[in-house]
């Protein structure tokens, strides 16, 4: 009797801690995932450093103030460039939509002037790094036909393995993505993307995972390698704050072209 | 044997389940968070945690940090000591912040048209042309958001050019030999202002650039800042706008923004009347302007030549009071990928108002002003008679704006579109006498349209292509109007093509630049191709030419003796 209910209860745990998700559809997994942001934190503003590395191992270092919060379940990103000097003040406003293409806008202090990112513009990279306009709002994940894979482990983590085939018109620059969803916790922590050819292009890996407050999975380290160019982007967040209420004016074209 | 182990079992089992369910804080960390407020979630409840339970949980976190390395990667980076990224910690919103950045660059050109030494030979009537030019410029900024409701810029600028020519037409230009050197250094406050972000209004107040219109190329309705013209009309690699002491607010309501603005004081556009490859009476300036400038030249003694352009582009400037200042406002907005905004500015028309004694213009003409290589004192007559012998003004000007811009998929399209209906031309064909003893106003005046139709496409951040198709027509003029406007608009319209195309390659440290405009009325264009290479984050250097062509007295023909090499250095912090 009190070996059965021993039996029970530790199988309970087992479950309750890890296959109590096993049901979910891809979709579900992938939009779970989607709550973590490369960009830092929901709800902070992060500070940044991004190290490009080139093909030789030359190194150039990039340092972004970034400011990132779901409103009305979409994200809300301000990106604020602080150094090279050359591109300083430079700064983006990512804004997520249900429907269609999220919104970009671009500051440029030199032309005191704010642009839209427009169609193929998304697919340029991001400050020079690994990382294009669509990478960061993970679109080609979001907007695509999702098929579950055998699941499978990196490291000591158990994954779901999720394929995604961006839809026609999302504008991705991937044919697919293959995502590594942990799943104790729903981050992503391995992306691979393959181009139209079908050739592995670029690999996403999350190095570095923290802990907010409230014991919620924040992604500190993210790593994307372009596997064909043999280039590297690291992007650690140094240090975040919370935002605090009443950011969402934060996340506006107004507040993009005031600066700093 | 077997009473142990349920034993052990059941405390097991007992503390597991007083540790889920009865005592969060002892047991595992996530239900435990769930009940402390997190002061780093914007969607907690309204009451304020206790310092004491917010510490509590940041220490679990930071045990909790996990550092993954990817087992497929071969090339993963190194674990760096002393770069750990600290933990979140719950702040204010706002964090003073401030900047200081700077540049310095040198610039340098060399003439490939030029034609050997001009100033100083006999007879030579030739205007003075820059063989060899260089420009320096250093830049320092200081940017603070000291208050969340408060930013503060102020930039200073530190300008210096020097040309010279070359000694003959047969010998080799290096900087030892140059000969009639030239120089001018200007210490200016560029940009200098207060920003207050008071609710819904957004105040400026003191120096700075107003960027109205949508375009970037030619913006017709760019029109509150006046531009510093002395290295041509046209840029493609810098802002030639020139800051502007006013008061600016911006009052944002919904999806409504209504810009009003206030210049104080006047300011002119920047520009030489002679001594200089742009000037307007410059070597590049159309053959009858040309010999002006060495009339010029001929009147004033060489040491006198920098103080007296600015006398005689404006011989009388609009008071440095409050009746000389000027003010506009700019509804905009945007909507669903579309940008709309219309304008109005009462401002001054910065192209000089020319007038010129009708005795001294006719004696100019009929090559009468001077004699044996004196000026002739005949025309100095209208001064003794208390005539000005030359007058530059400016006039206030209206100018209503229409911008509209769409993004599409692939494309972004901007339209701007200016309407003015004093807008002045200089007069520049010769004027039939006969001549009497009043003044010849050189400034006409027209309704004129200025229209900016503008194309981007970008793929992805390698390539940006602008094209541009401009179109200036003046409303109110005959078909039969013989007068020449501005040394080439000899028609009741001119349009212009103008590319632009960026291609930028090895992850954004090349950048190799092509612009180019067209005058599609008279065949001239000109072009102006560039690389930079990013050596480090802070040293750029570049190299470029600049080139005109077509016929003289076409807008770009008449410069073609400016085409020039060029390369840059500079150096940002």
């Amino acid at each position: 009797m009190c070996r059965t209910l021993f039996l029970g209860l530790i199988l309970g745990s087992l479950m309750l801690g890890g296959e109590a998700y096993a049901g979910l559809t891809a979709k579900q997994i992938v939009d779970r995932a989607m709550k973590h942001s490369y960009l830092g934190k929901d709800g902070s503003q992060a500070t940044v450093r991004m190290t490009l590395t080139n093909q030789r191992g030359a190194r150039r270092v990039r340092s972004l103030l970034i400011w990132s919060q779901r409103l009305e379940k979409r994200t809300r990103s301000l990106v604020r460039i602080t150094a090279p000097a050359d591109v300083r003040g430079t700064s983006f406003l990512f804004k997520e939509n249900a429907s269609g293409q999220d919104d970009m806008w671009l500051y440029i202090p030199a032309l005191k002037r704010t642009r839209r990112i427009v169609g193929k513009a998304r697919q340029g990279r991001f400050l020079g790094s690994d990382f294009t306009y669509a990478d960061l709002e993970a679109r080609g994940l979001k907007s695509a036909v999702h098929k579950r894979l055998a699941d499978a482990k990196i490291a000591r983590f158990a994954c779901y393995v999720i394929e995604a085939r961006p839809k026609a018109g999302s504008g991705s620059a991937y044919l697919r993505i293959v995502a590594w969803i942990r799943k104790d916790n729903f981050v992503a922590i391995r992306l691979k993307m393959y181009d139209q050819r079908d050739k592995l292009i670029k690999k996403l890996f999350v190095r570095r995972l923290g802990r907010n407050a409230a014991g919620k999975p924040v992604i500190k380290e993210t790593r994307m390698a372009n596997v064909q160019q043999r280039t590297s982007t690291l992007m650690r967040v140094l240090s975040s704050k919370s935002l605090g209420g009443g950011a969402s004016g934060l996340f506006t074209v107004r507040n993009l072209a005031r600066g700093l | 044997m077997i009473r142990p182990r349920v034993t052990v079992g059941l405390v097991v089992a007992g503390v597991w389940l007083a540790s889920a369910l009865l005592c969060p804080a002892v047991g595992a960390p996530a239900p435990a968070d769930e009940v402390i407020e997190d002061p780093e979630d914007d969607l907690r409840p309204r009451v304020r945690p206790a310092p004491r339970r917010r510490a509590a949980p940041r220490r679990r976190a930071a045990a909790a940090e996990e550092v993954i390395d990817d087992p497929e990667d071969k090339h993963r980076p190194s674990p760096q000591k002393g770069a750990q990224p600290k933990q979140a910690t719950p702040g204010p919103a706002f964090v003073p912040r401030i900047l200081v950045g700077g540049s310095l660059g040198l610039w340098t050109a060399f003439d490939v048209r030029h034609e050997g030494r001009r100033r100083g030979v006999a007879g030579d009537q030739r205007a003075t042309e820059d063989v060899f030019e260089m420009l320096t410029r250093a830049r320092l900024n200081v940017e603070s958001r000291f208050r969340k409701w408060a930013k503060v810029r102020v930039e200073a600028r530190l300008t210096h050019w020097a040309s010279c020519e070359r000694p003959g037409s047969d010998q080799v230009l290096w900087l030892g030999n140059g000969e009639a050197w030239r120089s001018r250094a200007e210490v200016e406050l560029g940009e200098a202002y207060v920003d207050l972000y008071l609710g819904p209004v957004d105040l400026r107040l003191g120096q700075q650039i107003v960027s109205w219109g949508l375009g970037e190329l030619i913006n017709p309705n760019d029109v509150v800042n006046p531009r510093d013209l002395r290295q041509g009309l046209l840029a493609f690699d810098d802002d030639r706008r020139l800051p502007v002491l006013a008061v600016r607010a911006a009052v944002h309501w919904r999806w409504l923004k209504v810009e009003v603005v206030w210049l104080p004081f006047f300011k002119a556009h920047r520009m030489d009347l002679y001594g200089s490859d742009f000037a307007l009476l410059g070597p590049g300036a159309s053959s009858r302007l040309a010999e002006a400038e060495h009339q010029i030249e001929r009147l004033l003694d060489p040491t006198l030549h920098r103080f007296a352009q600015p006398l005689l582009l404006q011989t009388r400037r609009p008071a440095d009071d409050l009746t000389a200042s000027t003010a506009g406002f700019r509804l905009s907005t945007s909507r669903r990928g579309w940008d709309v905004a219309l304008q109005y500015f009462f401002g001054w028309d910065l192209t000089p108002a020319l007038s010129v004694d009708e005795q001294v213009y006719g004696m100019a003409m009929e090559g009468r002003l001077f004699i044996n290589q004196s000026i002739n004192l005949a025309a100095l007559l209208p001064l003794v008679e208390g005539r000005s012998l030359y007058r530059s003004t400016y006039e206030h000007t209206h100018q209503l704006g229409l911008s509209v811009g769409k993004a599409f998929e692939h494309l972004a399209v901007k339209l701007d579109v200016s309407y003015q209906p004093d807008r002045g031309f200089i007069r520049t064909d010769p004027v039939a006498g006969p001549f009497g003893n009043d003044v010849l106003n050189l400034r006409v005046e027209h309704h004129t349209l200025l229209s900016a139709l503008s194309v981007e496409y970008a793929w992805g951040s390698k390539l940006v292509a602008q094209l541009q198709g401009v179109h200036l027509a003046l409303l109110d003029r005959r078909r039969a109007d013989p007068r020449e406007l501005m040394g080439f608009l000899r028609e009741a319209h001119a349009a212009l093509v103008v590319g632009y195309v960026r291609l930028q390659l090895l992850r954004q440290t090349l950048l190799i630049t092509a612009a180019a405009a067209v005058d599609l009325l008279h065949g001239s264009f000109t072009l102006a191709p560039m690389v930079h290479y990013k050596i480090t984050d802070q040293w750029r250097v570049g190299v470029g030419a600049l080139v005109f062509e077509g016929k003289p007295d076409t807008l770009f023909g008449a410069w073609t003796r400016n085409d020039h090499l060029w390369a840059d250095v500079r150096w940002s912090f």
